[in-house]
């Protein structure tokens, strides 16, 4: 399995320094300087709904940012989106994929915008996920949807796996099956996924890095297990006295562990 | 579908997850549900199972093979050795015991005598010939 | 190329109903004799039925190709992907051009069958005919499309993006349209400038078009998935086009007492 031995020389799959993001013009985050090291699983935690929308298409070159840096595998997502989106793999929050079109016309359509594209790794995917390939987009359940979105967001074989709250509104059933989608991937290849979630409970057992955003900024982040070793607490737990007690203005840089 | 004994896991506890692993592993072959040269699941299959990232399985799994109770073949996977290293003294009195204790709650529980419990016990032994049944959860 | 093409050919199959819509439209002006209308007046009805179907091809699509595609998603769903910009701009605008000529010529067929071009007589019809037919014609009604696309696009944004720039633009349309009756139809009026040829017509409205294309590249460029981001862009774009091309035609003006 390729994801033993961090590939420390690279760089990490995703970095910012001193980021801050508006919607509108309204400051949603402020000052978030955070490192994804390859081929780990880091999950950002928060209730903060605007934030992490927004900060998800500041990472994807889709919105510049107000403030600081981002790098996606040590690129400027603004100025070279286009040749990263083709190592980055997106599922957002509300699936945006065009609600006429049927499973197999959107895998058709993203093989003609991709250099490279599993179609038959994307069927079997859908099959595991039993999406009905020949129903409207628009006519799916909200499982089958995330499911979907998901089969396209690792067609192409992404170096990394951006996931906006991927479980939001699914039953026990669908979160699971996404999740071991994506642990199946990270298997297979070794793929960095960065999710955003409020999930704690079914990104526990896999993120091996967490941030918790309080308010707009980062309360706290760290290696997982080192955090939860000093603290003695679980995820839960260390994410309710995060949120209850820290104050929302005390900047925190996560520590490079 | 693991053919192999559950190996379970409860990414809450304090305890990190590999360690979790390696306990059960440990348990399981101490125990006799693990025997010499059985299979054991996949670092993939595992991690979809328990729901926890395919690397921390794979330091369990590295850390077991490092202490010479697992060995890996390459192109199938990983297994039990053939020949475990024997466990030390404490080790095997706190599975015993771990054991003992909870078939005795069972046993209180149950409403039978101590001497019920016993002789269940002993008519259960089975015969030292190595295969011992080890029993599925 | 492939994938501008490919981002066109999403666009046009998501827009197919404005074919069958064309063919029935134009099959409307065939039934009108049935009701005691002229037969001269047929090929004109035809011709306007078409260019206004085109227009209104233009104008459904521009008002949905970028700034409810942004509001909804779409584009979200094409920045995403590794598709550069230009072919998301280009693939759209392709897409908005062929319906709008495809959605015109397909009114224009059931006529065209009807009264074949050798019998198309009368004042009206053969010279409009003739006009649409020559290179400032066809250029000109590409221009119109453009110009019904671009507008409608600018509307649409606009409208999605409620940001209070949206008074800016106002007072822009309202000064551009100051400056061009004090500064630009007198060159016109008198003389400076005569439209001797249908070029000159064409010349006079491809600022605006022109304007358009420029402010939406902006749009989509940097704009992109931010739908008052994107409105920003396409405003700037838009005036400085059009405002380069008023002042200049203000300073090339001759002096003209107020009126």
């Amino acid at each position: 399995m390729s994801a033993e031995t961090p590939a420390a020389t690279a760089g990490p799959a995703l970095e910012t320094d001193g980021l801050s993001v508006s919607y509108g013009h309204t400051p949603v985050i402020e000052e978030l300087t955070l490192a994804v090291p390859r081929g780990s699983v880091y999950a950002l935690l928060g209730r903060n709904g605007a934030g992490k929308s927004s900060l998800l298409r500041v990472l994807l070159g889709q919105r510049p940012a107000a403030k600081g840096r981002v790098r996606l595998l040590g690129e400027d997502p603004w100025t070279r989106r286009t040749s990263l989106m083709a190592r980055v793999g997106v599922v957002p929050e509300e699936p945006d994929a065009p609600p006429e079109m049927t499973a197999s016309q959107l895998s058709s359509f993203c093989a003609r915008l991709h250099a490279r594209w599993d179609a038959a790794g994307v069927a079997e995917r859908l099959r595991r996920f039993e999406v009905p390939v020949d129903r409207a987009f628009g006519r799916l359940s909200k499982g089958q949807k995330g499911a979907l979105m998901l089969s396209l967001a690792l067609g192409h074989s992404p170096e990394l796996l951006l996931l906006d709250d991927p479980t939001l509104g699914l039953d026990v059933v669908a979160r699971d099956a996404v999740f071991q989608e994506v642990i199946g991937d990270l298997a297979d290849r070794g793929t960095t996924v960065f999710v955003s979630t409020h999930d704690l409970r079914a990104i526990e057992g896999i993120a091996d890095h967490v941030a918790i955003l309080h308010g707009r900024r980062l309360a706290l982040a760290g290696r997982l297990e080192a955090l939860k070793a000093e603290r003695g607490l679980s995820l839960e737990q260390m994410f309710a006295s995060v949120a209850g007690t820290r104050a929302a203005d005390a900047p925190f840089t996560e520590a490079r562990s | 579908m693991s053919p192999s004994p559950r190996i379970r896991v409860d990414p809450t506890l304090p305890a990190p997850i590999w360690s979790q692993i390696e306990e059960c592993v440990r348990y399981l072959v101490a125990s006799g549900a693990l025997r010499p040269g059985d299979a054991l699941p996949s670092v993939r299959d595992l991690a979809r199972d328990q729901r926890v990232n395919p690397n921390t399985v794979a330091k369990a799994y590295q850390r077991l093979v490092e202490a010479g109770l697992l060995e890996t073949r390459r192109g199938e996977g990983t297994f039990v050795a053939e020949r475990p290293p024997a466990m030390p003294a404490g080790e095997k009195a706190r599975i015993l015991q771990d054991g003992a204790t909870r078939y005795s709650t069972l046993a209180v529980n149950l409403g039978a005598t101590r001497a019920e419990a016993v002789s269940t016990l002993q008519s259960a032994w089975p015969e030292h010939d190595g295969t011992s049944k080890g029993g599925k959860r | 190329m492939s994938k501008l093409l490919a981002v066109a050919a999403r666009e046009l199959s998501e827009r197919w109903l404005l074919f069958p819509a064309a063919l029935a439209v134009g099959c409307f002006p065939l039934i009108l004799p049935a009701f005691g209308l002229e037969r001269d007046i047929m090929p004109v009805i035809g011709v306007v039925s078409a260019v206004l179907l085109g227009a209104a091809a233009g104008l459904i699509t521009g008002a949905s190709m970028l700034a409810r595609d942004a509001a909804n998603g779409r584009l979200a769903f094409l920045f995403s992907r590794p598709v550069p910009w230009p072919a998301i701009w280009g693939g759209k605008w392709v897409a908005a051009l062929v319906l709008v000529a495809a959605s015109g010529l397909l009114a224009a067929v059931p006529w065209m069958v009807g009264y074949p071009l050798s019998t198309v007589g009368g004042r009206h019809g053969d010279s409009w005919f003739r006009a649409m037919l020559d290179g400032p014609g066809a250029l000109f009604l590409f221009m119109v499309a453009i110009l019904a696309v671009g507008l409608a696009n600018f509307s649409a944004t606009l409208f999605r993006s409620r940001s209070p720039w949206v008074a800016a633009d106002l007072v822009l349309l309202l000064g551009a349209f100051w400056a061009t009756r004090r500064y630009v139809a007198p060159l016109w009026l008198f003389g400076v400038v005569r439209v001797r040829s249908g070029w000159e017509v064409v010349l006079a409205i491809a600022p605006l078009a022109i304007g358009l294309l420029a402010g939406s590249v902006a749009q989509v460029a940097v704009g992109r998935t931010d739908v008052r981001r994107a409105h920003g862009a396409l405003s700037l774009g838009f005036w400085a086009v059009v405002g380069v091309t008023l002042v200049s035609a203000a300073g090339s003006a001759p002096p003209v007492p107020p009126t």
